[in-house]
């Protein structure tokens, strides 16, 4: 039965983002009907559906990707420390990954070389999160992961507003804003297909983790009680959630709220266990990203950046369903 | 003014030549000691404002408010880098130490933008906790003839001002009646996403010349998508930035037009400053004289270069067509 109701849950998963997909894909200041933009599909089209198609496509797939990648690093968090306030930005990925961007803006690096930096920042600052939570002797592994997180994420934004006291008012200080308050919409296709590789293995990883997160999350003891390398599988998942956080981070920017989000809605569809919660958490961030994406180019020429737009939505959206959870218990 | 001023410190011997060649670079070569000098007494309450006062007595200029880069600090006479960085007194930029300010005892600071309600409010807010003279210039681009006028004025420096406002109105009326242009995209940044909106101070240089910016709809700067420029369809896309230029040869698509032409690229010199905005300010002049004659200024160029900026050495790109 259990099997039935995931299938058709899944089903209606895809056919959600395949809806929120197709209306990205059709829609667009150029005005290309989707008929138009399936020939270009097939190299039969128009110069303007081909160019369409060439600018719709890397968007959708760093939204989607995004939207999945931030999904699912947050439900792992929240899994993992058992705090349904676990985000993506708990060991202090997002913060080193804002630093790295606006670091190389600084330098005046090129879009790809933002992109690497960013992706190094996250990364580092997750590594050390996890490095000085190795070196504690704190008899609960979780709340010190979490303290280094904090102190991580706030060297990095600590880093982050100097960069920004030190950048030319005039040239530098716009780009690191806007970047900061992310946006899909400046993703090229090889920087949207570099995400899929790394997105994609901390995502396998964490799916393969499955029911041993679970056990994880009951505490080390248990853990170790039922012979699984508590420490080791921990490591590897923050890990994971970390990599898929800084890539996301380091195509879109900042975007907040979804990974908190997302995996609060797919809980109260699919239940507490990792195995389907992560899935189920990745299919509802991509479906969100993809909404904001589209609301972010509605209102006229000028984006509104989809941090802002993340963290509107997000923010009452994530009181009403702890709300309705709430009276559900 | 400020050549009188190097003139008596009599510490400078200077070989000038202005080669100009038929390439995209002006080369004003200069070479001489450089006297180590105290910094003036003027204040400049914004990096406009420091442009200006830079441009009509440099010798006068107390700090900037924001240090050019080491680049641009390397075309400018030596003084720009002897001078200490002071902080913004309102505006873009961040906040000067009022406390240190008034250490320096400056016997005037100099504002340079909008005469609106709001910065003459600033101006005697200032001057009531600076306890010091405080003018407000009209930063307007037409106006940039005036405003020198009236810097020179202030600065005890009319003579000279009067000759770089003169040369000041001759671009601008050349400007005025340049031939209808392109229309054209400006991408800020290094992704080329970020605009001015018609009517922008980013692009006045560009309209006022009979450029038709493509960005409507909304106002001053903003951020676009990528779509959204390809559905505006610019003839041309206008840039400071070489990485934008890097990443447009990286993507065949920001140059593809919607009937499959190719759209142009221009990429306008960025030091020792902007030649349209970063900042807004006499800068622009470099912009408007090469719009009046894309293909002949590089003699007014040069001559704004100098008289501008200073005689240090200097080499001043011009605008590239990229290929």
């Amino acid at each position: 039965m259990n099997r039935v109701r995931d299938a058709l849950l899944a089903s209606v998963l895809v056919l959600l983002i395949l809806a929120a997909a197709l209306m990205v894909l059709s829609t667009g200041p150029l005005g290309v009907a989707p008929s138009a933009l399936l020939a270009a599909v097939t190299r039969q089209g128009s110069p303007e559906a081909e160019l369409a198609l060439a600018l719709r496509g890397p968007r959708l797939l760093a939204a989607l990707t995004c939207g999945a990648a931030l999904a699912g690093a947050g439900a792992g968090f929240q899994i993992l420390f058992r705090n349904p306030l676990a985000a993506p930005d708990l060991l202090g990925v997002s913060s080193g990954a804002g630093l790295g961007a606006a670091l190389a803006l600084l330098l005046g690096a090129g879009a790809a070389l933002v992109q690497g930096a960013a992706f190094a920042g996250g990364l580092a600052a997750g590594a050390l999160a996890l490095a000085c939570a190795a070196l504690t002797r704190s008899g609960d592994a979780r709340l010190a992961l979490i303290l280094c997180g904090v102190v991580a994420g706030a060297l990095a934004s600590a880093g982050l507003g100097l960069v920004v006291v030190i950048a030319d008012p005039w040239s530098q200080l716009p780009s690191i804003t806007y970047w900061l308050l992310g946006s899909f919409t400046r993703a090229t296709l090889p920087e949207a297909v570099g995400a899929l590789l790394p997105v994609g293995l901390g995502a396998a990883v964490l799916i393969w983790l499955g029911f041993r997160l679970d056990i994880l999350s009951l505490g080390d003891e248990q853990a170790r009680s039922l012979g699984l390398p508590a420490r080791a599988l921990r490591l590897l998942a923050l890990a994971a959630a970390a990599l898929m956080t800084s890539s996301a981070v380091a195509v879109a920017g900042v975007v907040g709220w979804i990974g908190l989000l997302a995996p609060h809605a797919a809980r109260l569809v699919v239940g507490e266990r990792a195995g389907r919660l992560i899935p189920a958490s990745m299919a509802l961030g991509a479906l969100f990203a993809l909404v904001i994406d589209r609301l972010a180019t509605a209102f006229g020429p000028a984006e509104i950046p989809v941090g802002l737009l993340a963290a509107a939505i997000g923010a009452p959206a994530f009181l009403i369903l702890f709300i309705a959870t709430s009276r559900r218990a | 003014m400020a050549s009188n001023q190097f003139g008596r410190a009599g510490m400078m011997t200077t070989r000038r030549s202005a080669l100009i060649g038929a390439g995209s670079a002006i080369t004003l070569a200069a070479c001489g000691s450089t006297p180590q000098r105290a910094a003036g007494t003027v204040v400049a309450a914004g990096q406009p404002a420091a442009l200006l006062i830079w441009a009509v007595a440099r010798d006068q200029l107390a700090g900037w408010p924001r240090k050019p880069s080491t680049r641009a600090l390397a075309a400018l006479p030596a003084l720009a880098a002897n001078l200490p960085e002071l902080g913004a007194l309102g505006g873009v930029g961040q906040p000067a130490n009022l406390e240190a300010i008034a250490a320096l005892g400056p016997r005037l600071v100099i504002d340079y933008g909008d005469t609106d309600p709001e910065n003459h409010a600033l101006g005697d807010r200032m001057k009531t906790r600076l306890n010091v003279d405080w003018h407000l210039i009209n930063g307007s681009l037409t106006q940039i003839p005036a405003a020198i006028r009236e810097a020179g004025e202030l600065l005890d420096a009319s003579r000279s001002a009067a000759g770089l406002a003169d040369e000041a109105a001759a671009v601008l009326d050349r400007w005025r009646r340049a031939p209808a242009g392109s229309s054209f995209y400006y991408a800020r940044g290094v992704d080329g996403l970020e605009t001015g909106f018609r009517g922008s101070l980013a692009t006045e240089v560009f309209e006022g010349a009979g450029w038709t910016n493509v960005a409507g709809e909304s106002r001053d700067i903003g951020r676009v998508t990528r779509e959204q420029v390809a559905a505006w369809d610019p003839e041309v896309l206008v840039t400071l930035s070489p990485a934008f230029v890097t990443a447009v040869r990286q993507d065949p698509v920001w140059r593809t037009r919607r009937d499959g032409r190719r759209r142009r690229l221009l990429l306008l010199p960025d030091h020792p400053f902007g030649w349209i905005d970063r900042p807004p300010s006499v800068n622009r002049l470099l912009a408007c004289a090469w719009l009046a004659e894309p293909g002949g200024a590089q003699m007014t160029i040069a001559g704004l270069t100098r008289r501008l900026y200073g005689m240090a050495p200097v080499e001043v790109a011009l605008p590239q067509w990229i290929r």
